[in-house]
């Protein structure tokens, strides 16, 4: 580990951008995690940090061949971060302040189609799929402690976002 | 075109306006490096000569470079285009700000093999263009450049914000370069694969304030982090992501860092 946040006192805004290897064959073969790597950074803030803002962008893009694969694709992908690590950590920093702290944790979902037929995909299809997504609740699911947090210094954000790439 | 169009309309309404109009029109100059663009030189020297305080209104010199060509002789050797730098130069007042552009028109992107025009086909450019115009320079926005004389750097002493992309330096002689303490101080830095700039010491760092590191390059990071500068608020990575994090170093307490990007 590079940074140590401590050393960093007066540090009051921390945006972060998390990039997701795009395949899941990758994940299984380096065995990286970035959301604990993400966890280890943010284990060095220290207890009385007086930051006032973290920003975290999950970014996280994927290849289908058609969309019925996206649900269980984004839930793959999802599943090898070590997500209760993250909200652990962030309900650690959480508890140990007396100010204000703005927390947004956003993902961002990539989805490239690759149509099989080189027919142009339903655009109806598309809406329906953005519409019907399964994850709208997904800070609840994998972030569930500072979800259900009522602390009164904590200014939570939680989105999601799936965009589709016809290819 | 169509901003200046208008501009040059609104001139017209009234008396009251025309000097406005006439600070807006000149605040920024672009000049399109091809040969048939020499003439557009000689209308605007005429125009400067005519009335040298148009000048003192440009605080924008883009040089549009054609990516095929570069920066040649031909055109900082044309009489009319050095006696509009030497109008912007003179007629600037104290410490007027001045920003440098120097871009392409095609794209690394579109293709990929194409290193960039080459600067160093032009003596001239370090010759007649850089003594004119580089003390003047408060801010510096250049892309896609190799072989860059070192002399623009080392001699635009009040140049504090600059933003460099794929910058190589010619070859020069250390024993020749002036005195460091009066290389620019820089404020604000993006930065991104022109290592060759920031780690052979053409710029100071002493009072940055922003750095935004673009394409991680360990020299480049290591050379302004090593001992970071203790006025710096802002550090920001343009990178892909979390991987980073392992990467980099900072071996030593930041005291006003403010933001951190990564």
């Amino acid at each position: 580990m590079g940074v140590d946040l401590s050393m960093l006192p007066n540090l009051r805004k921390i945006l972060i951008v998390v990039t997701f290897p795009e395949h899941d064959v990758d994940l299984y073969q380096t065995g990286m995690d970035v959301v604990t790597d993400l966890v280890d950074f943010l284990h060095t803030l220290p207890a009385n940090h007086q930051l006032k803002h973290l920003r975290l962008n999950f970014d996280i893009s994927l290849t289908l061949t058609n969309l019925d694969e996206a649900p269980r694709a984004k839930e793959a992908v999802l599943s090898h971060g070590n997500w209760a690590a993250l909200d652990s950590v962030l309900m650690s920093k959480i508890n140990s302040i007396t100010h204000v702290f703005g927390v947004n944790v956003y993902v961002g979902f990539w989805l490239y189609v690759e149509s099989e037929s080189r027919a142009p995909l339903d655009p109806i299809a598309l809406q329906e799929a953005k519409n019907k997504d399964h994850l709208y609740d997904w800070g609840q699911k994998y972030l569930p402690r500072i979800s259900a947090s009522n602390s009164p210094n904590l200014d939570l954000e939680i989105a999601i976002h799936h965009d589709y790439v016809l290819n | 075109m169509q901003q200046r169009i208008a501009i040059k309309a609104f001139s017209l309404i009234c008396r009251a306006f025309r000097h406005r109009a006439k600070q807006l029109l000149f605040t920024t100059l672009s000049f399109v490096m091809k040969e048939e663009f020499l003439g557009e030189f000689k209308r605007l020297n005429d125009v400067f000569s005519m009335n040298p305080r148009l000048a003192s209104h440009v605080r924008v010199l883009e040089l549009r470079v054609r990516g095929c060509s570069g920066l040649r002789d031909l055109f900082f050797e044309d009489r009319n285009l050095l006696e509009c730098i030497g109008h912007i130069s003179r007629n600037g007042f104290g410490h007027q700000p001045l920003h440098l552009e120097v871009y392409t028109y095609t794209h690394r992107e579109q293709y990929p093999i194409y290193q960039g025009p080459s600067i160093t086909r032009s003596r001239s450019f370090e010759a007649h263009f850089v003594p004119f115009i580089a003390s003047r320079l408060t801010s510096m926005d250049i892309r896609d450049l190799s072989e860059v004389p070192v002399a623009l750097f080392d001699t635009s002493h009040n140049l504090f914000d600059l933003h460099i992309e794929g910058i190589t330096l010619a070859p020069f002689e250390d024993s020749k370069r002036g005195p460091i303490e009066k290389r620019p101080l820089i404020r604000e830095l993006w930065v991104k694969e022109s290592e060759d700039v920031v780690c052979n010491n053409c710029l100071r760092f002493d009072r940055l304030s922003k750095v935004t590191f673009c394409n991680y390059d360990e020299m480049t990071v290591q050379h302004v982090l090593l001992s970071p500068p203790l006025s710096l608020e802002y550090l920001g990575f343009d990178t892909e992501g979390m991987s980073l994090i392992s990467r980099f170093h900072i071996n030593a307490t930041i005291q006003q860092l403010f933001i951190l990007y990564l």
